[in-house]
């Protein structure tokens, strides 16, 4: 069920009427569960099995965790919770590509015997839902988090709709307790939470949907045009014209995914649950490291917890935290999709990130530079963080390998001809028009945030000014809606 | 304030809906295309004429894909062995076989000699590009249950919104500022009762314009097996009844630009030959395959569509063979 379609607008109202009227809190709580797994069986069909064998299974084993005194023990259950997580997740998501590059070495080496693939279909958001499982049990075994005290509340914190296909990735310690009365920190106690529709939080719930889907539908959608045409095949394409490509790509990205992402806060919010903020004006970043404090944070922070700091941070010598930055982020670029452009773009920021760091080891006085503390100081820095952030973007964005390397080319080594951009640039004005006007937006909201803004707004003039988003966003409705580029994750 | 609150927003909605009503029913300038209100009407006008005895009518059935077939060329070229062969292109833009089933017993009326029906793969499928493939599943397939039993887009139609909205939107935005003479609309030949066409349609794109067309191709859907496709089944019943009033009838697929084909997955592919199957296996008819070689000449307005204009000829000269080798059936 895409969120942009009229199916899950019609399901939402349903169940927030339901939720709403429907006071008895254990039944609410069950509700929400049976709702989520129609949301994903609406969808997926048969494939809400692995979703429920994922839980069952490590409701299970965080259990045994718990209760095993033995250290040993309890390692060895961790161990299968993640063969068993991370299986799933690679057989499912991984097991064409390994063939694939098991039958061209294969060919390599004239073994004249091709693997059949097995064209499996992707569970839609397994990538999401097995790091939060991973995440719950590597917390109860690391002694940080307390079991979920039913079946039901684990099932709930897994499949939760909202952030069911493509995140937030939301970690147990910080839903399970939004389920209970007492909210404390990594704690589950207390009686199970009545849900409550409140004034602020449906306010702010609904400016953050509006916005989403006006993000996607209005901004997301129709620069997709435009970055399809350049990508689709950019040989021959002038340097401007592929810079123009990757900086459209980057916002393309940006309105798609943030914009799913403030629908599912949003609707989390209507519900009664706080989803952890996931963009925070990404584009102006200034360094590599605060790019991924801003860019999907819960995949960052997840890494950073789960992969980074267990194989050893910043915490040993200094060529192996520049390695770990790498190889985290190289497992990030992987995890995104079974192919490699995923992986030289994992890999292009895993460099960005040791490189800096380098820079910051070797030239501690950076740190105190004036000018790099002053204003143009940090805008210099956000150019050229962007600029890098941008050319990574094309990795990103484009499969083919030699397409890709041509377009790098060209991005980085400038041809400084005009001729072809202008035509292209006259040729898709449009498109072009609302890619500016996104960036526009973006540069003005970047001091408030606007969201909150219009949700504190006096009743009349929150009305008002959300009619003209809703307007854009039936103008712009189409039958056929493209899927968020972030469901393929 | 929960009440206020969701009462507001409905409010927001109503202004929103009203705005978005009032901007996507502005007609195109003298457009006088069939709608969805005189459909019926302006075809049973026609229907009810009085032809010419001795006229052996030969109908071209259709949407806008078959707009470019030029009757005086076609009536020309098979003129030579059917001296009272009378060629009608009854293209209607925007037509489906769903609308067209209507009006089958008024066309049977006039008794037409011969029946040439264009059809494409987008008259068969449903459109959900995100649907998950459950052919395989026990289980049941809710959103395919909900989209036959409900089928919102009826209703979306009913209220006069068009099925995207997107489409008309950007359509009116680059209207805006163009020249007035280009929103003319007029029939480009004769025997054409049904069709208005813009000058725009007369315009042959470049390939640098074709293809950067082509990036704006969007999924056609997906198409229901032939048990379950409630369209074949109308077009089955079209066909039989033409055939039970011995009035021939065949049927081509119409023309396509290579981009647009090559972006359909296998499965799609697959699933149209199946229904072109079904279709020559229960009905006996004759189904012309689409003339691939089309998508290297200069001929086409869009992806979709051949320009009206008379580099085009070459597409009605194919269709008069058609009706040739039909006649002499």
């Amino acid at each position: 069920m895409l969120f942009n379609s009229i199916d899950f607008l019609i399901f939402f109202i349903l169940v927030v009427g339901f939720i709403g009227i429907v006071k008895y809190r254990k039944f609410q709580h069950i509700f929400l569960l049976i709702a989520s797994y129609f949301f994903f069986y609406y969808t997926s069909n048969y494939l809400v099995i692995l979703l429920i064998f994922s839980t069952l299974m490590d409701y299970c084993i965080g259990k045994q965790i718990w209760k095993t005194e033995n250290i040993q023990n309890k390692k060895i259950l961790l161990i299968l919770s993640l063969i068993g997580n991370l299986g799933l997740l690679g057989f499912f998501k991984y097991a064409d590509f390994a063939i694939l590059q098991f039958n061209i070495l294969g060919e390599q080496f004239n073994l004249n015997s091709e693997i059949p693939f097995l064209n499996l279909a992707l569970p839609i958001g397994i990538s999401f839902y097995t790091f939060q499982t991973i995440s719950y049990t590597v917390d109860i075994y690391r002694g940080k988090l307390k079991p979920a005290q039913s079946f039901k509340e684990f099932a709930l914190f897994v499949a939760f709709f909202p952030q069911l296909v493509a995140g937030p990735i939301v970690r147990a310690s910080e839903f399970l307790p939004q389920l209970r009365e007492k909210i404390q920190e990594f704690e589950t106690n207390g009686k199970i939470r009545q849900i409550i529709l409140h004034n602020s939080n449906l306010k702010l719930g609904i400016t953050l949907i509006v916005m989403g889907f006006f993000k996607k539908m209005f901004f997301a959608d129709n620069i997709a045009p435009l970055v399809n045409e350049i990508f689709s095949n950019p040989y021959g394409l002038e340097s401007f014209t592929i810079i123009l490509g990757a900086i459209a790509f980057g916002f393309q990205i940006y309105g798609d995914f943030s914009g799913y992402t403030d629908i599912a806060i949003g609707a989390a919010l209507i519900l009664g649950f706080k989803l952890p903020v996931n963009f925070n004006k990404p584009y102006f970043a200034i360094s590599p490291s605060d790019f991924w404090r801003r860019w999907h944070i819960s995949l960052s922070s997840w890494l950073r917890d789960y992969l980074y700091i267990p194989l050893g941070g910043n915490k040993k010598s200094n060529a192996r935290t520049y390695a770990n930055l790498t190889i985290v982020m190289f497992l990030g670029g992987l995890w995104h999709g079974a192919s490699w452009n995923f992986v030289v773009w994992g890999l292009l920021h895993g460099v960005y990130l040791a490189v800096h760091k380098i820079i910051g080891d070797k030239f501690p006085s950076l740190k105190e530079n004036k000018f790099l503390k002053s204003r143009s100081g940090k805008i210099v820095s956000i150019f050229v963080t962007q600029y890098f952030v941008f050319l990574a973007w094309i990795a990103f964005r484009i499969q083919d390998t030699d397409a890709m390397i041509y377009a790098i080319q060209k991005y980085v080594f400038l041809d400084f001809m005009t001729t072809e951009t202008i035509e292209f640039v006259l040729l898709h004005k449009l498109s072009i028009g609302i890619l500016g006007l996104f960036i526009i937006l973006n540069f003005i909201s970047y001091k408030k945030n606007t969201k909150e803004v219009i949700s504190n707004l006096k009743l009349r003039y929150w009305i008002l000014i959300l009619a003209i988003p809703i307007s854009l966003i039936l103008l712009f409705y189409d039958a056929t809606p493209n899927d968020f580029i972030y469901f393929k994750f | 304030m929960v009440k206020k609150i969701i009462f507001s927003i409905f409010i927001s909605f109503i202004i929103a809906f009203t705005i978005f009503l009032g901007i996507i029913q502005i007609p195109e300038k003298n457009q006088e295309v069939i709608g969805q209100s005189n459909y019926l009407e302006i075809q049973e006008k026609f229907f009810s004429k009085d032809f010419e005895i001795n006229e052996k009518k030969i109908f071209i059935l259709g949407s806008s894909y078959i707009q470019a077939l030029n009757t005086t060329q076609i009536n020309s070229k098979i003129k030579s062995q059917c001296q009272s062969c009378q060629v009608y292109n009854l293209s209607i833009q925007g037509d489906s076989i769903d609308k067209r089933i209507k009006i089958i017993d008024s066309m049977i009326a006039v008794k037409p000699e011969l029946i040439i029906y264009g059809i494409s793969e987008g008259d068969f499928t449903h459109s959900k590009n995100s649907e998950f493939n459950t052919s395989n599943s026990i289980l049941p397939n809710l959103q395919k249950i909900i989209d036959t039993e409900v089928n919102l887009s009826q209703y979306f139609e009913f209220i006069g919104i068009p099925p995207s909205p997107k489409d008309k939107t950007w359509n009116m935005i680059r209207q805006i500022n163009k020249d007035e003479s280009t929103n003319i609309r007029f029939n480009p030949f004769p025997n054409t009762p049904f069709l208005k066409i813009l000058k725009a349609n007369t315009v042959i794109i470049s390939e640098l314009e074709l293809k950067s067309l082509r990036t704006n191709i969007q999924s056609l859907g997906s198409i229901n097996e032939p048990e379950e496709n409630k369209i074949l089944k109308n077009l089955k019943q079209i066909i039989i009844d033409f055939q039970d009033k011995d009035i021939k009838i065949a049927l081509f697929i119409v023309p396509h630009h290579d981009y647009v084909i090559s972006a359909e997955s296998l499965k799609f592919k697959k699933s149209f030959e199946i229904i072109k199957n079904e279709l020559e296996n229960t009905t006996q008819v004759n189904i012309y395959p689409r003339i691939e070689s089309y998508s290297e000449m200069s001929i086409w307005h869009d992806l979709h569509h051949i320009a009206v204009n008379n580099k085009s000829l070459i597409y009605s000269d194919d269709i008069a063979e058609i009706i040739l080798k039909e006649l002499d059936r």
